[in-house]
């Protein structure tokens, strides 16, 4: 039988910690400040002018109001994707570190309910609270601006789901790394040494070439291919709100299998520890 | 049973538990007695499944822990308790009896009625960040109670209670085992255990070194004690008898190695027509038998 419990506490931690509140609030005021203070001037879906918070900005060159909205929204979905990524994982760090303090998790081992379970309720919990704040500020913005421009574009709302996939990678390596060292901290650091690597080796086809040995080549190929691709899944957000095309496959399949291994070998660590 | 314990990286073995057997009967207040570091929580966390045992298996309630639905029925008091400090009282009840599988309504009712008794009714919706240390302490037994429990494991369930909050707790397990429930107590607390329990384990490096019933365990080796009021020439008398004897308050309390010399010293004094205070056969404190037996 499904037990919501665990699932619905990191729900209501968050919300007690002010962390649901403050992704929220600082969500809202980002769709608030695109409501109120931005103008724009159109004539025959062509920018004329934009006015925000009362300073006039003019365009030297001919942009489509559909060009300008999807600039706004490429620089949204990049902000929410760095630094709303940044802060997301931090803000979620702490909640495998907390559930394994001595004294709390004796209380959930004893029930009957399977180990696996139990970790795995507590992940959907903190991925699902960031998937909220993401998918609110996104079609928030969204929504606001098709309501302001009349353009409606599909790739932004859809883009959610790449920053919510790419949310979830990294957590389940905050997942790893806080069960076995049972601190958050740890499981943070690591999440974000593959966050900000990441570029550098999304860019392996200029870097490879330059390496002095056939052994450095192998080792940077095999990381590219080991390691989880968050710059491309961010980069694929680009693309998808430009409408062009989309290869993200093998990004997503290599992405996912690294996490799906990160899952497995916390669920066949943490059913097998003594605690 | 057995369980040892292994670094990590080092190749040093902890023995935890060596071939450790006994079972409890139903109905009764089992408690485990040791010094620290004697295997007691990992034997009891090997029970509630929170630790695995190298070799052999751990039944309750006749069926194995392997099979997990079994613990719907067990309830817990860890030692050093910690609930997520966001919930209230109310909420941390609700959270979990609802993880071990007990209806909605049933939680509820259980909740309020241990929140009452644990005289922690009026603080139901405050959050436990707030709570003293043994308020958090109720808390954490009504936590071990709130689905109704038929066997519950209380590791050190007086610590940090105020002598009140500590007979509330005896009474409390006394109560649920007339009602049927088992109790299975770790304590360090030996006054309580002799207060309370039906049947003790001595536990020693990781075995079992003896059990049986507090009177089991303190009666043999104790004598008696016959107390008569201080008369003329009694010390005198009791001197040149070669009896033991201590003078307090008016009374003189003469020390006698079994019943037969019991008996013999009454027969004396009343032929000299003095009379009998009282006759008590001494029992050792479980406080003795312990630091006899665990060699401290």
């Amino acid at each position: 039988m499904f037990r919501p419990g665990i699932f619905i506490d990191t729900f209501q931690e968050s919300f007690r910690n002010k962390m649901f509140l403050f992704f929220f609030v600082i969500s809202s005021l980002v769709i608030a400040t695109i409501g109120l203070a931005l103008n724009m001037d159109i004539v025959s879906g062509v920018m004329q002018g934009v006015n925000i918070l009362g300073n006039e900005l003019q365009f030297d060159r001919k942009v489509t109001v559909a060009q300008f909205i999807t600039n706004i929204q490429t620089g949204v979905a990049m902000l929410i994707a760095v630094i709303g990524m940044f802060l997301a994982l931090m803000a979620t760090s702490t909640l495998f570190a907390q559930m394994l303090q001595r004294g709390s998790i004796e209380l959930l081992l004893c029930r009957p309910i399977p180990r696996w379970r139990i970790m795995t309720a507590r992940f959907l919990g903190g991925a699902t609270i960031m998937a909220f704040n993401a998918v609110y500020l996104i079609v928030g913005v969204w929504f606001v601006l098709g309501l302001k421009s009349g353009v409606w574009t599909r790739g932004f709302p859809i883009s959610s789901i790449l920053v919510i996939f790419a949310f979830v990678v990294l957590f389940s390596i905050v997942l790893l790394v806080s069960v076995i060292t049972e601190n958050g901290p740890a499981g943070l650091l690591a999440a974000y040494t593959v966050f900000m690597f990441s570029p550098v080796l999304a860019a392996q086809q200029q870097i490879t070439p330059v390496l002095s040995r056939e052994l450095y080549r192998v080792i940077f190929r095999t990381l590219y291919w080991i390691v989880p691709k968050s710059a491309e899944t961010i980069g694929a957000m680009r693309r998808l709100i430009a409408e062009r095309p989309l290869d993200i496959g093998w990004v997503v399949g290599t992405s996912s299998a690294f996490a799906l291994l990160c899952y497995v070998a916390t669920m066949v660590y943490f059913t097998r520890k003594d605690y | 049973m057995t369980k040892n314990f292994r670094g990590w990286w080092s190749r040093r073995e902890v023995r935890a538990l060596q071939n450790v057997s006994f079972s409890v009967e139903p109905g009764s207040i089992f408690a485990l007695l040791g010094p620290n570091g004697a295997g007691k929580t990992t034997l009891v966390k090997i029970a509630l499944t929170i630790a695995y045992p190298e070799k052999g298996e751990v039944r309750l309630l006749g069926e194995p822990v392997r099979n997990r639905s079994i613990l719907k029925r067990i309830g817990y008091l860890p030692e050093n308790p910690r609930f997520p400090s966001h919930l209230t009282a109310w909420q941390v009840l609700r959270l979990y009896g609802s993880l071990s599988g007990a209806k909605t309504r049933t939680v509820e009712e259980n909740a309020a009625k241990w929140l009452a008794r644990l005289g922690l009714e009026q603080w139901r919706d405050m959050r436990i960040s707030k709570f003293s240390k043994g308020m958090n302490e109720r808390l954490a037994f009504a936590q071990a109670l709130v689905h109704d429990p038929d066997f519950i494991f209380l590791d050190e369930p007086t610590d940090g209670l105020d002598p009140l909050g500590r007979m509330e707790v005896r009474t409390i397990c006394r109560e649920l085992a007339d009602a049927g429930k088992t109790i299975f107590i770790n304590s360090h607390i030996l006054a309580e255990i002799e207060l309370i329990c039906d049947r003790i384990a001595l536990m020693k490096s990781g075995e079992i070194i003896d059990q049986g019933t507090v009177a089991e365990l303190t009666s043999p080796r104790g004598g008696y004690e016959v107390v008569v009021p201080a008369g003329d020439g009694l010390s005198d008398w009791f001197r040149e008898k070669g009896l033991s004897f201590t003078s307090v308050d008016g009374l003189l309390r003469v020390q006698a190695k079994d019943r037969a010399s019991a008996n013999s010293i009454i027969d004396a004094l009343r032929q000299k027509n003095i009379e009998i205070e009282s006759l008590a056969v001494k029992r050792r404190t479980l406080e003795a038998v312990f630091i006899e037996r665990i060699g401290l």
